[in-house]
């Protein structure tokens, strides 16, 4: 492969505003790969990835932006919502919970009809699980659109504070405990 | 909660969640090739794991999900996912097939997450002793197996229950330590 067409990607983490489908951080995309997140150890399929079938862009290079999809099931691929990203700067629970914040009420800063859409569901508290299952959207996608949206104030991540290290602490297990023997 | 193929786990995520459980997906690449026989549909690059997943209010401020695995080993990327921050697991098993529930307690094991072994008693008839299910998967003597009907929220709300105390028995095993 041509290693000169990305020889100096600009750096996406830097750019403004998220979910622009710029494609000058897709050489991230391609060797972080979509769904290394999902994979666990990153070292177990890095092999398979440089054969892999995601050496083609999200976005094809010099195509205006796609109009922004809000059906699902749709033709556009997954990553394409997050501008080919697979990461955010937060590191979101698959049950991390999730509220709508007093400026994501006005909306008026959620200009994608996946932030819109987002805000809407967030007024009551939901977990990252429960917005990817509404939306219909892959769980890493909703975990970028979410993260962007936390950076940008849009919604608040309630941390439970109650882990230790991987596991809950035992406070938080006795109050798990009395609330499951109240049901 | 773990277990094989139609073994019973949505059912149990649905007995005590107090919504219809939700399926949330995410998207598979490269790592199905060599598992999936892609002949029949070359052009098939991605796969998605849908995992079904229920909630529960314990408290104005505490939720409390449950997520059914996705069965199939090749999908255990998700498996990682859940297991960070989990209070622990359930390991559904059919006495008619316990070798599907080996891979789920290895991985348990290996993450040294709490689990228990929960018994669905299909159409109420109990197959094999519970002490044999014990030697026959080879778990530790503190790993609770108990018998459940996965229908049933009472029993369901037990098994939970049995989970969080043997926890919380692992965590002060732990410190003593």
């Amino acid at each position: 492969m041509a290693d000169g067409e990305f020889y100096e990607p600009a750096d996406h983490a830097g750019s403004d505003i998220p979910n622009r489908f710029d494609i000058s951080g897709y050489r991230n995309g391609l060797f972080g790969g979509p769904g290394a997140d999902l994979f666990g150890e990153p070292g177990l399929v890095a092999s398979d990835r440089a054969s892999s079938a995601w050496q083609r862009p999200a976005v094809p290079p010099q195509q205006p932006p796609p109009d922004p999809v809000t059906e699902t099931g749709s033709l556009v691929r997954p990553y394409t919502r997050t501008g080919g990203r697979t990461r955010s700067d937060y590191d979101l629970a698959i049950e991390a919970l999730v509220s709508t914040s007093d400026r994501g009420w006005e909306m008026e800063e959620a200009l994608l009809p996946e932030h819109r859409s987002i805000c809407e569901l967030c007024m009551d508290t939901r977990s990252v699980a429960e917005v990817a299952a509404h939306l219909r959207l892959p769980l890493g996608v909703v975990r970028v659109l979410i993260g962007d949206m936390a950076g940008m104030g849009l919604v608040v991540i309630h941390s439970s504070g109650m882990v230790v290290g991987d596991r809950p602490s035992m406070d938080f297990l006795e109050r798990v405990l009395s609330g499951l023997r109240r049901l | 909660m773990a277990g094989g193929f139609g073994v019973g786990k949505t059912t149990l995520v649905g007995s005590v969640s107090e919504i219809v459980p939700l399926t949330t997906e995410a998207v598979m690449t490269d790592a199905s090739i060599g598992h999936d026989d892609l002949s029949a549909t070359p052009n098939k690059t991605t796969t998605t794991v849908a995992m079904d997943f229920g909630r529960l209010s314990l408290d104005s401020d505490l939720i409390l999900y449950l997520f059914g695995t996705p069965g199939q080993h090749r999908f255990w990327f998700m498996w990682d996912d859940l297991v960070r921050g989990a209070i622990g697991a359930v390991v559904l098993v059919d006495t008619r097939r316990l070798a599907d529930a080996f891979a789920a307690i290895d991985f348990f094991d290996d993450r040294r997450l709490p689990y228990i072994v929960a018994i669905n008693r299909f159409e109420g008839v109990l197959h094999h002793r519970v002490n044999d299910v014990r030697e026959a998967l080879t778990i530790d003597q503190s790993v609770p197996v108990v018998t459940c009907d996965a229908r049933n929220r009472e029993s369901t709300k037990q098994i939970l229950i049995t989970l969080v105390e043997h926890a919380m028995r692992q965590q002060r095993t732990a410190v003593r330590v």
